[in-house]
């Protein structure tokens, strides 16, 4: 990138300053003819002088020389020749023995005849002046008045300081030799500047690229004059690096400041990476924890960033696992496992299906009897022993506990989750539990705790199953009148001293081999047919 | 009475005899295009050298209007006294630096009549300027005969009365040029009869001060 600007940037450089010193050379045409009218109405003036007039016809040549050379310092001027009609050299006060000769530049007086004022270049004692002729009016010429102005490095830098360019000039005499007449360069570059330029190079039309020292000058040459076969040449010159050098303090900087943001990104990219990879890491061992199953962690990340909010994100994630956790562990020990997780892994809604189920109801008889006698605390304890084995027998043959009503159990086969053999499972389930019930009562014999006794109630019937009650608590549980019948055969035991009863459409659906026994018939409620119900006492 | 009848005689006489024994040299002269010129002087030297002498008396005058020489050439025998008034309302600082006559009058004041009186007693050419008004220009030109005359707009001078005889003729003009061909050797004037003495002249480029119209004073070149 830096080489394309580079690239670009001389180029236009380039053409910046050929174009200033094509419009440099337009201000140096103008200036040099400003100066060339102003030394020619100077030098009018001078003419006018009366006392000048009387005397160039009149005074002694001393007197003369001596006015010539007074009107030449008033108006500055470097030298000043008084040239007679003749053409001869009245007076000069550059070389005063020059009087009574011919004037070199005859032509220029012809031309001055003609012109009425001539102003031009010309060379004398080595040295380069500008001219300004013009006659003596009294009121017809009587002489000429020639004044020169030497062209030096200081009237060039006068001039450079107005087109911002260095200014040389050559003359090329006509014999084809190249002088270094004056310029604005320094001595050392003068060296180069003069072993460089030849005449091809003066008659070039376009700028031109001269390497002076270090550094490339761009160079414009124009004509100033051409008299007699010699010329005199101007070359504007101005240098490449000077154009250059607010861009190349630019570059500099912008090198500065690339290489200085280039660190800064560097520590910057560092701390971010440090930033992202440590929380990041932190997290994906949190994650492994929860992988784990450790609900129980907190994860530290002081960031206040995504990855702040993540980690945030993360702790309130772990908090919901072990919150869900401890839920469902405890709905585990509300409910019964099996609605726990069917309440968990289901979307929990309201209403249900019509499903077979094979409830189960058991009571402990006398209970009322019972706690008139006990402590509040002991029936605490002998219920919760009691309910807690019970639960236990229940929970092992696939059933699902639906509610402690008191003393009582409400049992469910065959809900949420359907077996095959529900049936059997209840049945070998209340067998179980009074099996138990015998062992229990041994125990609590030892704790002086009276022995109990359980009547269980089992009916089959197709219920409605599912989640009852408002939108924000609610059970999972069953209705329908194969439950009250279940219920009421659980009543029915106390009257036939029996500790189990069927019903028939269980002890239909029931596979194993039980010891069973009629009891007889009993009306249900809201059927007109009685059902026939059975005593199950054991196995086969 | 017989006085005046003796003038008028005498006068019949001279105006009869002019007719008879008096003639002109009639002269012409153009520049090399043709155009007429100006200010041009003629003189007629006689061939035997025999040139009367001017009348100390003759006064000629070269006054000064609006700043301005009037008039811009002026022909007079050596010898001639001019005098130099002043029509304008300021002063004037009349100059010459010229061989034949070097005389300045500073700044001196408006005035008519026979004033300023300077004498020119030899021959050449008189350049006048105004040292306070660059452009005013005028030239005197002083010859040794009184047969002299100088072009009018259309050119044409006559020198009237010129005795017969056989003349030098030349012409003379502030810029003529010294390549034209100003002299005729030999002119033949024969009694009785007009003679003709054509020229034409070169004219140079003249460098003065020129006014600049419209203004009071100032100059530029040419």
């Amino acid at each position: 990138m830096f080489f394309a600007i580079s690239v670009t940037n001389m180029a236009s450089a380039r053409s910046i300053i050929s174009k200033d010193l094509i419009m440099g050379s337009k201000v140096f045409y103008r200036i040099m003819d400003n100066r060339k009218n102003q030394l020619s109405e100077n030098t009018k003036i001078l003419s006018m002088d009366f006392a000048f007039k009387q005397s160039i016809l009149s005074a002694d040549y001393e007197t003369l020389l001596s006015i010539v050379d007074n009107l030449k310092d008033r108006v500055k001027a470097d030298y000043a020749s008084l040239v007679s009609l003749e053409y001869t050299i009245m007076a000069d006060t550059l070389q005063p023995d020059l009087r009574g000769k011919r004037y070199a530049s005859q032509e220029l007086i012809e031309k001055t005849e003609e012109e009425g004022e001539v102003s031009s270049i010309t060379t004398r004692d080595g040295g380069y002046f500008q001219i300004v002729i013009v006659p003596i009016l009294a009121p017809d010429p009587i002489a000429w008045l020639v004044i020169g102005f030497m062209i030096n490095d200081t009237v060039l830098k006068d001039i450079s300081s107005l087109i911002i360019a260095q200014i040389s000039v050559f003359h090329l005499s006509a014999n084809g030799k190249l002088n270094l007449v004056a310029s604005t360069l320094s001595e050392d570059l003068r060296k180069y500047l003069v072993g460089q330029v030849n005449v091809n190079i003066l008659n070039a039309e376009e700028e031109q690229s001269l390497r002076l020292g270090q550094s490339e000058y761009i160079s414009f040459i124009i004509l100033m004059e051409k008299r007699k076969g010699s010329s005199f040449f101007i070359l504007l010159q101005r240098s490449l690096n000077e154009v250059l050098r607010p861009y190349n303090l630019l570059r500099t900087r912008f090198a500065i400041i690339t290489l200085i943001s280039l660190l800064i990104s560097f520590v910057v990219s560092i701390r971010i990476s440090r930033s992202v990879t440590k929380p990041v890491s932190t997290i994906v061992v949190g994650v492994r924890q929860i992988e784990n199953g450790n609900y129980n962690i907190n994860i530290e990340v002081n960031q206040k960033d995504e990855l702040g909010e993540l980690s945030t994100a993360f702790n309130n994630m772990a908090r919901g696992l072990q919150e869900r956790d401890l839920v469902s562990d405890l709905l585990g020990k509300v409910v019964s496992p099996a609605i726990a997780k069917e309440l968990l892994s289901k979307k929990v809604e309201l209403g249900g299906e019509e499903k077979e189920v094979t409830i189960l109801f058991s009571d402990i008889r006398s209970f009322t009897t019972l706690s008139e006698n006990t402590t509040p605390t002991m029936i605490l304890n002998l219920l919760n022993r009691y309910l807690t084995v019970m639960s236990e027998i229940i929970e092992r043959h696939g059933g699902v506990i639906d509610k402690y009503i008191g003393d009582a159990i409400m049992a469910l086969f065959g809900a949420p989750i359907s077996h095959p053999d529900d049936v059997d499972r209840a049945l070998n389930a209340a067998l179980d539990m009074t099996e138990e019930l015998e062992i229990l009562n041994m125990d609590f014999q030892k704790s002086n705790i009276p022995p109990i006794n359980i009547g269980i109630g089992i009916n089959t019937d197709i219920v409605v199953a599912g989640n009852m009650g408002s939108v924000v608590r609610h059970n999972y549980t069953v209705i329908g009148d194969g439950v009250n019948l279940a219920s009421r055969l659980e009543g029915l035991t106390k009257n036939y001293n029996t500790r189990i009863i069927i019903s028939e459409s269980t002890y239909k659906k029931a596979k194993e081999k039980y010891t069973i026994e009629q009891l007889g018939e009993v009306l249900v409620k809201g059927k007109h047919k009685p059902t026939v119900i059975y005593a199950l006492t054991g196995r086969l | 009475m017989k006085r005046l009848a003796f003038t008028v005689v005498i006068l019949y006489y001279l105006l009869l005899g002019g007719v008879g024994y008096c003639q002109d040299l009639i002269s012409e002269v153009k520049d090399n295009d043709g155009n007429m010129v100006e200010y041009a002087v003629i003189t007629a030297i006689p061939r035997s050298g025999e040139v009367k002498k001017a009348d100390k008396e003759i006064i000629s005058v070269i006054d000064q209007v609006d700043k301005t020489f009037i008039d811009f050439v002026t022909p007079i025998m050596v010898g001639t006294t001019l005098s130099f008034p002043n029509s304008d309302k300021i002063r004037h600082h009349v100059y010459s630096l010229s061989e034949a006559k070097k005389f300045e009058i500073p700044l001196y004041p408006p005035g008519k009549g026979k004033v300023n009186p300077v004498t020119f007693d030899k021959p050449g050419v008189v350049v006048l300027g105004c040292n306070i008004h660059d452009w005013m220009k005028a030239y005197i030109y002083i010859v040794e005969t009184p047969f002299f005359a100088k072009t009018d707009k259309g050119g044409k001078a006559i020198i009237k009365n010129i005795p017969a005889g056989e003349y030098k003729v030349e012409v003379w003009h502030p810029h003529i040029k010294k390549s034209s061909a100003s002299v005729k050797e030999t002119v033949v004037i024969s009694k009785g009869s007009d003679m003709k003495a054509d020229f034409a002249i070169e004219l140079k480029k003249v460098l003065s001060v020129r006014r600049a119209p419209g203004s009071l004073g100032g100059g530029v070149y040419p």
